[in-house]
């Protein structure tokens, strides 16, 4: 990793909510250009940690900075040049995917018609060419999906942030997603991959980035991971790293007998 | 509706420009949310059609501005005092505009959705803030123009060009006023409460305000006659905290000039409270507002677990006793639980016993014929209950319904018992017992019988329904199918017609010499006969 360009780096970062402490000293750096899978179990601290990334989250510890900005400071100035995919479908329902973009696009002062000439070929790409002027509140959560990957896109960011991207997304949709993940990280985006899927996780990152309990419990490429545990999955070094193969193995044995008692 | 809300926003682009509010940002916004606004449905134009729907915010002002009309007419009845009929007229008006924001705006106004969609773009919080007033005061100024139109109209024609123009204005303010008074609501309860919470009292406020309004209605009516009556003017300490008495201290300077001291405070007030208030909105209620975005994303408080209680063993106590067997056993405590729970249902359910409130009141303060009321006391009663017991088949969740057809149920008749026997104990029971003792109260024990016959008949009136061609497992229906049965006709005429007829019955019995007391063990058999036909039920008369 020593030629790569840091653009994101966390220095010392510590999240407390209540007395609870979510993310205990945090040092990271995301490099240009790479795909870096940040996974963890839930209540990790993935999520706290892409909200003050964002921007969406103040009142933290340590140093952030995004691009060279500092997350305190400077957020707008990180807002322009990122982009989100949020884990929920969250979007206005009322609105037609066309209405959607053309609104997401304005706020990133993008001009009408490059937001709607960029819509409707990305749209169509992924398929959604006949209902670009359906309004959503009709769409399958995988077509709410895809309008989600658009907006978070539409504006060419230099970084993007993607939690669980493929959620509800059919298997046809899941190959072209990860095809255009690659295609963009050959043209020199940064992405942070959040997901559960640990395959996907696996055969997409460059770099992979275990958190648990709002440590970072291991780092490094999928490879060099692997050297350092005793499994040859994604899935196995993640169980061993976050402490629970053992107890799977009991609770699923547990959950089998009382299935099977009177 | 947006175009023309764009139109004013483009006409003010200086003022925001002055405030430092990014205008193209603030632009976009505020037309996303007005095009949504005319999209979404609204309480008093609920469609539910799968069509696309515009301008749907505009279509349910009709029967407001018809209203308005009907109850500005009362300002024709002028004679002297300004005063007390346009304090009267400004609270209507204000509590219209609350009535509207908690049953049809106030969702909108908390919804979050806003927050996960617009924080991580480049908008600043001063921006997005500025656009939910903008939505906000969008809202209000329609709503109180609406509702104030007939008044403004019937001011004109009564008092003059004037009296019409101070009215206007006066309405304006009214507006500033409100919208302030909103903004600190929102904050108040976004700081002060969680998002499940705020989603309890909101909807306990919705039940209030449609009780009231019904409530209100009624003894409005009785109010309106005596304010015709009187030309005394009574102002109180409380008048001075109230912005409808301002307003209507205004009218009565420039209606009669009369400038006594606390009208010229009114005025005052008047003048300074709504200004203050903008200022007051810009100054501390902004900032408030980003501060409020910046904990956006902070994890709620764990919301209070459902833990087995006392509640739980007296359910299951409950359940245990009056069910056979263990589906309908499962029903009851199904039914009881969903509806104790169920937001949305208690918000349908509740309002419907508003005007036993009425009618009661009206028992008890010997107004008109008391034997009328005590019959409507008694019959409304059971109404409102065959009212709650159709509300069991309706949820938003119906699709979660698929759950019966997915389970090994050979006898869909126990689970429909089950949920009719939660109408029965949960609120039959309870309701006739509150009507009697206060029937005891009112007119002796000789009430009593009545009041366990109207019961029995309750119980037949339920029993009934056996006789439909088709039945439904309990919440599996949605909303939209309800409103569509709503407007069956022929049925609500059905519906409307057996409650008189069992009153007329009861009260050609009560005639007869024992005929109640006779009559009751009969009737109660008969009912308990249909209801215990419900077992027999079969999946072919099951819809969905």
């Amino acid at each position: 990793m020593e030629n790569l360009t840091p653009v994101i780096t966390i220095k010392n970062l510590v999240k407390v909510y209540d007395s609870t402490v979510v993310l205990n000293d945090i040092n990271l750096e995301f490099y240009a250009g790479q795909i870096t899978g940040y996974i963890g179990p839930n209540g990790a601290g993935k999520s706290t940690t892409l909200k003050i990334l964002i921007g969406m989250l103040e009142g933290f510890g340590g140093d952030v900075s995004v691009l060279g900005f500092d997350v305190r400071k400077d957020a707008m100035e990180i807002k322009k040049r990122i982009g989100y995919v949020p884990e929920n479908a969250m979007l206005y329902e009322v609105l037609t995917p066309m209405e959607y973009l053309l609104f997401i696009g304005r706020l990133y002062q993008m001009d009408d018609l490059t937001i709607q000439k960029r819509a409707i070929e990305l749209l169509s790409i992924l398929g959604l060419k006949e209902v670009v002027n359906k309004r959503m509140n009709t769409f399958s959560k995988g077509m709410r999906q895809k309008v989600l990957l658009v907006a978070g896109m539409i504006h060419n960011p230099e970084i993007i942030f993607l939690d669980e991207p493929l959620s509800g997304l059919d298997a046809n949709a899941v190959i072209l997603v990860k095809e255009i993940l690659a295609k963009l990280k050959e043209a020199g985006k940064t992405i942070i991959y959040s997901s559960h899927i640990m395959e996907v996780v696996e055969k997409l990152s460059d770099r992979i980035v275990i958190i648990n309990k709002g440590q970072v419990v291991a780092d490094g490429t999928f490879t060099e991971l692997k050297e350092n545990a005793s499994s040859l999955s994604l899935e196995g070094i993640f169980s061993n790293l976050t402490g629970n193969s053992e107890e799977d193995q009991t609770l699923s044995n547990e959950f089998v007998s009382v299935l099977s008692s009177n | 509706m947006t175009k023309f809300v764009l139109f004013l926003v483009d006409n003010l682009q200086w003022l925001f420009r002055l405030l430092k509010v990014d205008f193209p940002s603030l632009r976009s916004i505020v037309e996303v949310k007005m095009m949504m606004e005319n999209r979404r449905p609204h309480s008093l134009h609920q469609k539910n059609t799968q069509k696309e729907e515009e301008n749907t915010f505009v279509k349910s002002l009709g029967f407001q501005v018809f209203f308005s009309f009907l109850f500005g007419a009362m300002l024709l009845f002028f004679e002297k005092t300004a005063y007390n009929l346009y304090l009267y007229n400004f609270s209507f008006i204000m509590f219209m505009i609350a009535f509207n924001m908690i049953s049809d705006f106030i969702e909108v106004l908390f919804d979050t959705t806003d927050n996960i969609i617009l924080i991580p773009r480049p908008v600043e919080s001063k921006v997005i803030w500025m656009a939910r007033l903008i939505h906000i005061s969008v809202f209000i100024i329609t709503i109180t123009l609406t509702n104030s139109l007939g008044s403004i109209v019937f001011t004109i024609i009564e008092l003059g060009f004037l009296a019409g123009l101070v009215y206007f204005i006066s309405v304006i303010l009214l507006c500033l006023i409100t919208i302030f008074l909103t903004g600190i609501l929102y904050l108040l309860l976004t700081k002060i409460v969680s998002g499940e919470r705020l989603k309890d009292i909101i909807g306990y406020a919705q039940i209030f305000f449609t009780i009231s309004l019904m409530v209100g209605y009624q003894i409005g009516i009785r109010f309106v006659s005596n304010i015709f009556k009187s030309q005394e003017i009574h102002i109180t300490w409380w008048h001075y905290f109230t912005p409808p008495a301002w307003f209507a201290g205004l009218m009565e300077v420039v209606v009669n000039h009369h400038f006594e001291t606390p009208f010229l405070v009114f005025i005052t007030l008047i003048f300074t409270v709504p200004f203050l208030s903008l200022f007051l909105m810009n100054k501390y209620l902004a900032p408030l507002f980003a501060k409020s975005l910046s904990e956006y994303g902070t994890p709620e408080k764990i919301e209070k677990q459902v833990q087995p209680s006392q509640n739980s063993n007296f359910l299951s106590f409950l359940s245990n006793k009056i069910t056979k067997g263990s589906l309908e056993n499962a029903a009851f405590t199904f039914v009881w639980q969903i509806t104790n729970r169920d937001r949305k249902f208690k918000i349908r359910a509740y309002p419907i016993f508003g005007l036993i409130i009425y009618y009661i009141f009206q028992m008890f303060s010997n107004n008109g014929d008391s034997g009328f009321n005590r019959w409507m006391v008694l019959y409304y009663t059971s109404f409102c209950i065959y009212l709650v017991s159709q509300q069991i088949f309706y949820s938003d969740d119906w699709k979660a319904a698929w759950i019966f057809r997915n389970s090994p149920i050979n006898k869909p008749g126990d689970v429909l018992l089950g949920g009719l026997k939660v109408i029965i104990i949960k609120w039959a029971i309870p309701a006739y017992v509150l009507v009697g003792i206060l029937m005891t109260y009112k007119f002796g024990s000789e009430m009593i019988d009545d009041v366990i016959f109207a019961f029995v008949n309750t119980l037949l009136y339920i029993g009934i329904t056996i006789s439909k061609t088709e039945f439904a497992m309990p919440f599996s229906k949605s909303i939209a199918e309800q409103n569509k049965a709503a407007r069956n006709f022929s049925r609500m005429i059905i519906l409307i017609l057996v409650v008189p007829i069992m009153g007329g019955i009861h009260a050609l019995v009560s005639k007869v010499p024992y005929g109640v007391i006779i009559l009751t063990p009969i009737f109660l058999i008969i009912a308990l006969i249909l209801l215990k036909e419900y077992r027999k039920i079969t999946w072919e008369k099951i819809q969905g």
